[in-house]
């Protein structure tokens, strides 16, 4: 298996209350890999140690180590050498609620990102934004408002749009935090169709609370309960042949 | 319930008799300026004549320092300004915040006549002997930088109302910047924004605010009289250098009003005041628009 | 490309914290001189007695002091209450269709100019163009009449009052509207008319709130001169009516930091002291009380 992300012994802590306990995980490239379970299982907070965003909050905290095997960064993200900004430019994010810039226009919404990445040339941005949408599955729609604010988009144009933005700027792995559990199904449907075509480009790593959401699109899936990672295995596996009894008992919906 | 009915009929005699007493400050601001507009029309904004002796009055060189100090003033403020407030709501750590805001806020609670007294006993010698004089002598070939120095002047009197306008700025940027979703930070943080790149997003999401921000910074320092009048030196000529003395609306009221000779003098000061009150006001009608506009914007995209 | 950018960074964190340095520098020099130059001026004598002639010894500023005192208290009488039921409508009664306006009127008479608002009160009260307007000198109930009261303490009461007023109003009604309407609705449920509810119920949930919006307004009249000079123009002597002449500390501070005699200067700065005193303890204490929780 070629790993892309391998977590060792993360623990994290809001303030003085752990969190994450010893997580310990290996994400396989161009793969989606799903992270579930229960509403304050640690999943979100996990996600967001992965590009270094959890330690953003006064009085958070992350131990342990995640060694990143990219293109142009290989090593442990958490040593104190690195430049945590270096990493998100690695990696992609989409948040649980759609939030593209509201003062900004649909098409500067996706440019943003390479302007910050030290992009200028003009004719180079204009062709990775209209390549960003069309990936993104929104260029149709979106072709004749691309100097509309982009709040004036549909919840689940936004959100791709938010997808747009994230991969516009190349990066190597796209975290979704939630992205569809503030849309409808059609939206939600259409997301998950473009996550697939996108792992052949991308690793994906999405945390979800819909059960079946993971079932349908990931290839691995972890299940977190109470900050432990409990069981991480091929989707299939997971939600067939569960090994941990916690497991099965939160798939098969006797509690959480 | 008649209770319920008096009470509410309290409220709004209280605030109604408020409005009327705002349009009646307008209405009479004007009344007690009417002879001068009567007698010399547009000429009293247009001519550059004061003379309280033979009672021809103009206020031309006044507006224009008017609005040249609120100029130095907001060209030194606003930069100063917005990069104080990105770092206190952005960089400071958090436990540090509460005491730097008190301090800013502390300086906007310092009373103008206190600015003043500082102003006329230490900024304007300081100024005068360390600025002023070393500059004049380096650039003295130069239109603009001759004539006499006294340390007192429309520059000064801007750099000081700079000082007195940082705190207005500063803490209605911050306040935006502190309202602005946490999820639009975390957007471009994502996006492995450097920190002056997220503070360009972030400046770019509250651009109205800013502008409201300095519209009412400009209003502060437009309608200031005591700490302007301490130290501009109070000249009616129009200025002929940058070290050049003058007055401002305000200013000129507070230096003439307790000296006013005659009815038409105290009617000339009173127009003054009403064309103080004219333009304060328009600014700060459509900075007050735009903040309600901004918080509205704000609650429906977020 | 990363490496020039990290160098912008740097350069725009040292820019930002030289922003901070440059905004306090000022603050604490003028605190520093009001300090040292007010403490070497100030002692016992100076705050009791009367102003003496420049040059001559044992001169003082207590009228100043207790001009003060009077003008800010006869001001909150006048203000406070009514920035307090003005913050009421604005606050429990934000769905009447006349509060918005109320609300609008507040936020830009809270920015006027002071001395806008000294004029005005000079042009209809010290000079009576009031009465005027009616066409008369002077209003008289029976042997009592209230005409144009000239330079006089109660005019410069009224302007303080109108500064105040909007002050009071906004912090108000931002104190009422932190009340959670399940308390309100508590109330209501138990059959208690709605007036009831505000004056009892709102008023006390908010009480720390409605101290420290007086304790606000008090500070920034209490150094206001601009108004005061168009309507009391100062004076030397103790306080004898409300129809005469008051002497103010930041009255005294602006014609005594005009003079050219030292010893009005350090006077100056002595009163200024005891202006930046008053500011800071009140600021001081609203934030140990508001940190300790006291205010909610």
């Amino acid at each position: 298996m070629d790993i892309i992300i391998d977590v060792k012994n993360l623990n994290a802590w809001y303030g003085e209350k752990q969190v994450l306990y010893n997580v310990s995980l290996q994400i396989p490239r161009y793969n989606i890999t799903a992270i579930i379970g229960p509403s304050g299982c640690g999943k979100t907070t996990f996600l967001r140690c992965l590009n270094r965003l959890h330690e953003l909050t006064p009085g958070n905290r992350v131990e342990g180590e995640i060694y990143f095997y990219g293109k142009n960064f290989k090593g442990n993200i958490y040593d104190s050498k690195v430049d945590p900004v270096e990493i998100r430019r690695h990696m992609g994010m989409v948040f649980q609620k759609p939030n593209p810039f509201p003062m900004l226009s649909v098409y500067d919404n996706v440019a943003i990102g390479l302007k910050i990445n030290g992009i200028r040339d003009k004719k180079k941005i204009d062709e990775i934004v209209m390549d960003s949408l069309k990936k993104a599955y929104l260029l149709d729609e979106v072709k004749d408002a691309l100097h509309k604010s982009g709040a004036s988009l549909s919840g689940g144009q936004q959100q791709r749009l938010c997808i747009a933005r994230a991969i516009a700027y190349n990066p190597e792995v796209i975290l979704l935090d939630e992205p569809t559990s503030a849309l409808d199904p059609v939206a939600t449907s259409k997301i998950e169709q473009l996550l697939v075509e996108l792992k052949r480009e991308y690793t994906i790593v999405i945390v979800t609370h819909n059960m079946q959401q993971a079932a349908r699109i990931a290839d691995y899936t972890a299940f977190m309960y109470l900050g432990k990672l409990i069981e991480f295995a091929p989707t299939e596996e997971l939600f067939e042949t569960p090994k941990n009894e916690l497991t099965e008992r939160y798939i098969t919906g006797k509690f959480g | 319930m008649r209770g319920d009915k008096i009470f509410l009929y309290i409220l709004l005699f209280i605030s109604a008799l408020f409005v009327v007493i705002v349009f009646l400050l307008g209405f009479e601001l004007y009344r007690g300026s009417s002879s001068i507009f009567d007698i010399f029309g547009f000429n009293f904004i247009l001519s550059s004549t004061w003379d309280p002796v033979r009672g021809v009055f103009g206020i031309a060189p006044v507006i224009l320092g008017s609005f040249l100090t609120c100029f130095i003033a907001l060209i030194l403020a606003i930069p100063v300004a917005l990069l104080t407030s990105y770092f206190i709501s952005e960089l400071v750590p958090s436990r540090l915040k509460i005491y730097i805001t008190s301090l800013v806020e502390l300086l906007a609670a310092v009373p103008s006549v206190v600015y003043g007294l500082w102003g006329i006993l230490v900024l304007v010698p300081f100024l005068r002997d360390n600025i002023y004089v070393p500059l004049q002598s380096a650039f003295y070939f130069l239109p603009g930088f001759g004539g006499a120095i006294t340390g007192y002047g429309i520059l000064t009197a801007g750099i000081l109302l700079a000082i007195m306008i940082l705190p207005t700025i500063t803490s209605i940027t911050k306040e935006a910047i502190e309202l602005l979703p946490a999820s639009i930070k975390e957007a471009a943080i994502a996006l492995g924004a450097m920190r002056y790149q997220s503070a360009r997003i972030i400046f770019t999401h509250i651009k109205l605010t800013i502008i409201a921000a300095i519209m009412l910074g400009f209003a502060r320092a437009f309608g200031e009289a005591m700490a302007v009048a301490m130290v501009i030196g109070g000249s009616h000529l129009f200025p002929n250098s940058i070290f050049a003395t003058g007055y401002t609306l305000p200013s000129l009221i507070v230096n003439e009003f307790t000296e006013a000779t005659s009815p038409l003098h105290y009617s000339a000061l009173i127009a003054a005041g009403f064309v103080l009150f004219v333009i304060a006001l328009a600014n700060i009608v459509v900075a007050r628009l735009i903040i309600y506009r901004t918080t509205r914007f704000m609650r429906l995209a977020i | 490309m990363i490496k020039k950018i990290k160098l912008y960074n740097i350069l725009f964190v040292a820019i930002c914290s030289l922003a901070l340095i440059i905004t306090l520098v000022p603050l604490i020099w003028i605190l520093a001189e009001v300090i040292a130059n007010g403490i070497s001026a100030i002692s016992f004598s100076l705050l009791t007695n009367l102003p003496a002639p420049p040059g001559i010894p044992g001169g003082g500023i207590g009228n100043y002091i207790q001009g003060t005192i009077i003008l800010s208290a006869v001001a909150s009488l006048i203000g406070f209450p009514v920035g307090l039921l003005m913050g009421i409508f604005i606050s429990e009664y934000r769905e009447h269709k006349f509060a918005p306006v109320v609300r609008f009127f507040v936020d830009v008479f809270a920015e006027f100019p002071a001395i806008v608002i000294g004029i005005f009160v000079y042009v209809i009260i010290v000079r009576g163009d009031i009465f005027k307007l009616f066409g008369i000198n002077a209003l008289c109930l029976g042997s009592i009449c209230i005409g144009p009261t000239g330079f006089s303490a109660i005019a410069g009461s009224i302007s303080l009052a109108l500064l105040m007023i909007p002050i009071v109003t906004k912090s108000v009604e931002e104190a009422l509207n932190l009340v959670p309407t399940s308390i309100k609705e508590a109330a209501l449920a138990m059959g208690m008319p709605r007036w009831r509810m505000v004056l009892t119920i709102s008023l006390s949930y908010a009480r720390g709130g409605l101290i420290l919006s007086y304790i606000l307004a008090l500070s920034r009249i209490a150094g206001e001169a601009a108004p005061l000079l168009l309507t009391v123009l100062g004076s030397f002597y103790w306080f004898t009516s409300f129809y005469d002449r008051i002497g103010a500390l930041p009255l005294a501070i602006f014609t005594y930091g005009l003079s050219p005699y030292e010893d009005y200067r350090a006077q100056a700065w002595a009163a200024s002291l005891l202006l930046i005193l008053v500011v800071l303890i009140l600021n001081i204490a609203l934030r140990i009380l508001i940190e300790r929780r006291m205010i909610r």
